[in-house]
């Protein structure tokens, strides 16, 4: 091969380097999003953050059995309220942590009664979405009462979890 | 047959998106309330349909600002494409087909002026990042939800000089009573767009909502649905069913143009035109969706809010819910706190009260 057209080769070599690949660009953007939202975050929300850095997922703080124990314990104390867990998904920037996430819930309440109460325990604007996931994966149903909903996707401890989300952001 | 190309049957666990073509010649397609089954036929429709996408070369928003929405509009342009679907629903009706001599109707061309990149566009992706900075709090520059948007066309549509309102139904909820009263608009009646954001799951789409989709882009009010796959929105606005996987159809606005008012020179309003449409199919699994979308319909009328609301309420797995009144919803709980028997501090109850 001639030097000319080694230089050529390597010219082109060199022009191809600066051609991200998808997937250097995606990881870019992925990288610059999340800082975005991250900053964004931090600034909305540092006064109600408060001091939780690291949050320990309730089913994480103790065993099953000692869970459903006091599943079981508060159902006794109050037989007409249904025991659950509130919680932020824990990829989730935009919407703060609760201070409380254990609720005893009349039962006769619907769950879009319900939302609107964790709704206000949030210092967030009108227009910021706050989506439900219960169980981890179903969408609740609003119409249904939380007794329902209790009895449908309760925990094998006996409480019943619901993760708060708002909604992606895209670039 | 040649080895280096196996069949499609080998593959196709691992293909998750087609460009190009139909994932099966055999089967229908649904777009926006109609169904098709030449391709011809879908083609056409969807080429009539308005693709935006990023632009470079524009001038600067709000002075100091981008001159491009490269890597960062996806969102917005989702957002003008769906509003957009709801322009040429209103004005030209859904039976509209796209031509070259479509600039000569005034109707089209009106719809057309309302997206330039220039900050008075009423709809223009700088009127759209000035929006959401000031009402929604998110910078120019900065990435959009479903939710982002649908609220920022709700702002941007309210003094209904567009002919039609946007209204959000919050918190997965859609209340008949506040969706009739925007309708009726205190006794001048407009038609709106009922912007319903959902999220189908927290990582990804649980299956179970897979068939809603479809019954909503089966839907003759629907106007499609801002979403996307992780990071990059798309604008569906269809499906197809094959053997064994749903398929979305959407236009993507990944790919970058050049502005129709860039700063050098102006485009023709021909190529403008053009730039606009394009027939190349787009397609998706459904489960390889993002699970944050926002999903629109368009009413004409308080009589056909109702059918929806009559339609959907029997839908399987519906993944928000229909309220008669918004006053269903309020209730005043008083809260005490207990503590658990337990040493954790960490473990006290808020008790909720009706009273």
């Amino acid at each position: 091969m001639d030097i000319r057209r080694l230089a050529l080769s390597r010219k082109s070599l060199l022009l191809s380097k600066n051609w991200l690949t998808r997937k250097q660009i995606l990881n870019q953007r992925r990288k610059r999003g999340s800082i975005f939202s991250v900053d964004m975050a931090r600034n909305r929300t540092s006064t109600q953050i408060s001091s939780v850095a690291t949050y320990v997922p309730f089913k994480d703080r103790r065993p099953a059995d000692v869970r459903a124990e006091e599943a079981s314990n508060i159902r006794q104390r109050f037989p007409s309220k249904v025991p659950v867990i509130v919680e932020r998904y824990k990829k989730e920037k935009e919407l703060p942590r609760l201070d409380r996430v254990k609720f005893l819930v009349p039962q006769e309440l619907s769950v879009s009664q319900f939302v609107v109460v964790v709704r206000s325990r949030m210092m967030i604007r009108p227009s910021q979405s706050l989506h439900f996931i219960v169980g981890g994966k179903q969408v609740p149903s609003m119409q249904m009462s939380v007794a329902e909903l209790y009895h449908r996707f309760q925990d094998e401890d006996n409480f019943l979890y619901m993760t708060y989300a708002s909604t992606e952001m895209f670039g | 047959m040649s080895r280096f190309f196996p069949s499609s049957g080998d593959q196709s666990g691992d293909i998750n998106e087609i460009r190009g073509e139909l994932p099966d010649k055999n089967k229908c397609v649904t777009l926006l309330g109609k169904e098709y089954e030449e391709l011809e036929d879908i083609q056409g429709d969807f080429q009539s349909r308005l693709w935006f996408t990023y632009r470079r070369n524009f001038a600067s928003i709000g002075g100091s600002g981008p001159t491009s929405d490269q890597g960062w509009g996806c969102m917005l342009r989702a957002g003008q494409m769906l509003v957009a679907e709801c322009l040429l629903r209103q004005r030209l009706g859904r039976n509209y087909v796209w031509s070259e001599s479509s600039i000569e109707d005034e109707r089209y061309t009106e719809i057309l002026e309302l997206f330039r990149d220039t900050h008075s566009a009423e709809l223009s992706l700088q009127q759209i990042a000035l929006t959401g900075a000031t009402a929604e709090k998110r910078a120019v520059g900065e990435w959009f939800g479903p939710n982002t948007m649908a609220q920022v066309l709700k702002r941007i549509t309210k003094s209904r000089s567009l002919g039609f309102g946007v209204t959000v139904a919050m918190d997965s909820v859609v209340s008949v009573e506040d969706v009739s009263a925007e309708i009726i608009n205190g006794g001048k009646p407009t038609p709106l767009v009922l912007m319903i954001p959902l999220r189908l799951g927290l990582n990804s789409v649980n299956e179970i909502y897979v068939n809603p989709l479809k019954i909503f882009l089966a839907s003759k009010y629907c106007v499609g649905i801002m979403g996307g796959k992780p990071n990059q929105a798309h604008y569906f606005v269809g499906y197809q069913e094959t053997v064994e996987d749903t398929w979305l159809l959407y236009l993507d606005p990944h790919t970058t143009q050049q502005s129709p008012v860039s700063v050098n020179n102006n485009m023709p309003f021909e190529q403008f035109d053009k730039s606009l449409h394009t027939d190349k199919l787009c397609w998706i699994k459904a489960l390889k969706l993002d699970p944050s979308l926002a999903v629109g319909f368009f009413f004409n009328t308080v009589e056909e809010f109702i059918l929806w609301t009559k339609e959907v309420r029997d839908v399987p797995d519906l993944p928000f819910g229909v309220v008669d009144k918004v006053s269903q919803r309020k209730v005043a709980v008083s809260s005490v706190t207990v503590t658990a028997d337990s040493d954790d501090s960490t473990s006290d109850y808020e008790v909720l009260d009706i009273y």
